[in-house]
């Protein structure tokens, strides 16, 4: 046979050969897996009282998932202390947890009730009440803020678990969706441009200060509920890559700083527009005071929002640390803590540096002399 | 190797709090050996020190000999000898001559059995406080001065006014509205004084408040939300011995909520409150259904923006915990059923539509107030 014809068929088993392994090795992942189904109570055959250890059985018919249509007899696992119990009865719906086992019995544990319409209504009131309030027009409002989400959790968290780093994918994927939302609150222009410049520079001063405070203090960044499964993840599981933990930490003080960063450059930005359009001629430096006169009233109602939302981030922590007793040294030290207390500091600082910043954009940009 | 830690990876996430919505074995009866229940329950005495000579640096086999000179507490400005234990990577002592770290010993007429708990913070984190502070005076001036007590109060009130009442056992909602009220007049007396500026905002405040209170009570019941997905959730509980109903928890998470939102609940309120007044001021013969017109604009316009501020805030806070999820989480099914999901968007969408509702409110009382003939404008 001719070379040719050997590459050649090698070639086709390459390119073959994934498309026969994935379905291969995922048949054997297959084989233990979980499914969440819905499924409605009929009866509960053996109940366990309250106050006491058991496994209740109850009837339920499967509504979706491979099961739909059966009746199976599902164990509903029940403890002394009632409130990790779910109570069940008849007509109630719920979600069962298949565990398909190999070479074992498949079991099925009622996991909670059927919770999951009430999200979606809640965001359809969420997105009623705002419009009523705000007026129909802003409906583009609540579109750029579905990009902004929407873009956290399809592009950042993916690229985040792939160990793409931190500090840059946040900032260049932030700067994209800011400009959007921008685009679409001020319309295009010069306006937009001065703004974005803002944003980018708070955004971009956020992370810089996160990333050089966590090397300072000697934060390890793994200090929030279940970051050790991360570390153990990322070690063990193909796919995760999970290794800067303090530009982890510093990518989320860039998400939450934007929102409030934004705020301000747009204020300032259409203020210091609505000056240099009343004026025929103006200096640069003339914009610029009005850029941070403007900018000073709206820091401080800013600040209070993202300080107070921070705090209450941490509330429940706060309020096991009071009833514990920890003494404040201790709890001040405590990585979680203190991780929360210097990301409400950075996000504030952000948003002040974004006042001149954005003020000296439009000093440029706008002046008419 | 790869397959077995797998395997037990999956199998020691059931018995993850967190994340298991079905517990194969209660949370707590761990919780005796949890680390700040250990923390509470011993005597040790915490300082601040600083390095001064590293004796014998920390390994795996045995403790580090450090020399720490005791920088508060009783003991300032004694050398003490501590013992310095190896911790996992990150490693957070880096073991040098000047390096603050936080000590603990037992008080017993002098320090005994002196251990290096962790990295002393305290510093950076006040060169931090002194950045922004200084800052916000540079940018802002006086006026920098009157928001940084209000925020300082407002900080404090959570601290030592709704903490405790809670920790007491009173009912979180209550104090998280009354909170939520101290918070809100303080705030608007530090920026505005006691005209009708500050009666509008502060109906629209309470008014957007109890908006986000009526709708998380509707869906909290609904959703079955009881809070004991939370570890700190069952660790109050297990602190306090079972002192609380199931239903004191699902007020604390709404009182979470509604907490949240006031930040951003009061200053809506206080900038459109303002903006409104001005514009009255500035032009006094505008009609009641003119300035309420213009009202709506200015309030459509920071409602547009202010949404994202919210939102966005607690997504950055949540990040690694979204993270986490990710690798517990593995069918939308199961994430759409899980609490912990409902709470998170309970908590950001309920706040956002209570702090519209509160920007509707202040519009209209103060297009109401500001048109009355009889009163005069501060």
């Amino acid at each position: 046979m001719k070379i040719s014809r050997i590459i050649k068929i090698i070639i086709f088993f390459l390119s073959v050969s994934p498309f026969i392994a994935v379905p291969l090795h995922s048949q054997m992942l297959m084989r233990a897996r979980t499914q969440y189904s819905k499924a409605e109570v009929i009866e509960v055959s053996s109940a366990v009282p309250a106050g006491m250890d058991g496994a209740e059985t109850v009837l339920v018919k499967f509504l979706s998932g491979e099961f739909k249509g059966g009746y199976v007899e599902v164990k509903n696992l029940i403890w002394n202390r009632e409130e990790y119990n779910v109570r069940v009865e008849r007509g109630d719906y719920v979600t069962v947890r298949t565990d398909f086992r190999p070479f074992e019995m498949t079991e099925f544990y009622i996991s909670g009730r059927w919770r999951s319409p009430w999200v979606f209504i809640s965001l359809a009131l969420f997105f009623l009440i705002f419009l009523f309030c705000a007026g129909f027009k802003r409906w583009t409002a609540l579109l750029a803020l579905v990009l902004n989400v929407a873009v956290i959790f399809a592009v950042i968290i993916p690229l985040l678990k792939a160990g793409w780093p931190p500090f840059l994918t946040v900032l260049i994927l932030q700067g994209i969706t800011g400009g959007i939302t921008l685009r679409v609150i001020l319309g295009g222009g010069k306006k937009l441009v001065c703004a974005l410049a803002g944003v980018v520079a708070g955004v971009a001063a956020g992370g810089v200060l996160a990333l050089e405070f966590a090397g300072i203090m000697n934060m390890s960044g793994v200090f929030f509920p279940g970051a050790r499964m991360l570390q153990s993840a990322s070690r063990y599981l193909s796919g995760w890559n999970v290794s800067d933990f303090r530009g982890l930490f510093s990518a989320g003080v860039m998400i939450a700083s934007m929102g409030a960063v934004a705020d301000v450059a747009v204020t300032v930005s259409s203020g210091c527009w609505e000056v240099a359009l009343k004026s025929e001629r103006i200096s640069a430096g003339d914009i610029w005071k009005s850029g941070i006169n403007i900018g000073r009233d709206i820091i401080a109602t800013m600040l209070n929002s993202l300080v107070i939302a921070f705090t209450a981030l941490a509330l429940p922590v706060i309020s096991v640390f009071y009833l514990l007793e920890i003494p404040f040294i201790k709890a001040l030290n405590f990585e979680f803590f203190t991780a929360l207390a210097s990301s409400a500091l950075i996000a504030s600082i952000a948003l002040v540096l974004t006042v001149p910043v954005t003020a000296s954009a439009c000093g440029i940009i706008f002046k008419k002399e | 190797m790869k397959k077995i830690f797998l395997s037990f990876l999956i199998t020691a996430s059931w018995f993850t709090p967190a994340f298991a919505t079905v517990w194969a074995e209660l949370p707590d009866v761990e919780f005796h050996t949890h680390p700040l229940v250990e923390i509470s329950r011993s005597e040790r005495q915490f300082a601040r020190g600083k390095i001064e000579e590293v004796l014998r640096p920390a390994t795996h086999s045995e403790s580090g000999i450090i020399r720490v000179l005791v920088v508060s507490g009783p003991y300032t400005k004694k050398s003490v000898y501590a013992r310095n234990f190896l911790r996992p990577p990150p490693s957070l002592i880096r073991e040098r001559r000047g390096e603050s770290v936080l000590i603990s010993y037992y008080d017993k007429e002098g320090p005994e059995d002196v251990l290096i708990e962790d990295t002393d913070r305290t510093g950076s984190l006040l060169i931090l406080a002194l950045i922004f502070i200084g800052l916000v005076l540079v940018i802002c001036g006086k006026k920098g001065i009157k928001s940084l007590l209000a925020l300082a109060l407002s900080v404090l009130t959570v601290r030592f006014v709704f903490i405790p009442a809670v920790a007491a056992g009173y009912c979180p909602v209550s104090w998280a509205v009354f909170s939520s009220l101290i918070m809100v007049v303080a705030t608007m007396a530090a920026v505005g004084g006691a005209g009708i500026k500050s009666r509008a905002a502060v109906f629209g405040s309470l008014g957007g408040i109890a908006a986000a209170l009526g709708l998380c009570a509707f869906f909290f019941r609904l959703s079955g939300l009881t809070g004991f997905f939370m570890e700190e959730i069952q660790l109050f509980s297990y602190i306090s011995g079972g002192k609380h109903s199931i239903e004191f928890f699902s007020k604390f998470l709404m009182a979470i909520v509604i907490l949240g939102a006031s930040g951003v609940i009061m200053d809506a309120a206080i900038s459109v409150s303002s903006s409104l007044c001005e514009l009255k001021s500035k032009h006094p013969l505008l009609s009641r259904r003119r300035l309420y017109e213009s009202g709506r604009a200015v309030g459509g316009d920071v409602s547009s923006t202010m949404v994202n501020t919210l939102i966005m805030a607690y997504l950055g806070g949540m990040l690694g915990v979204i993270l986490v999820k990710n690798l517990r989480v593995t069918s939308l099914t199961q994430l759409f059923n899980l609490p912990f999901f409902h709470f998170e968007v309970y908590r950001a969408l309920l706040g956002a539509a209570g702090f519209s509702v509160a920007i509707w409110l202040t519009v209209w009382s103060a297009a109401r107030l500001a048109s009355r003939k009889e009163k005069q404008l501060p």
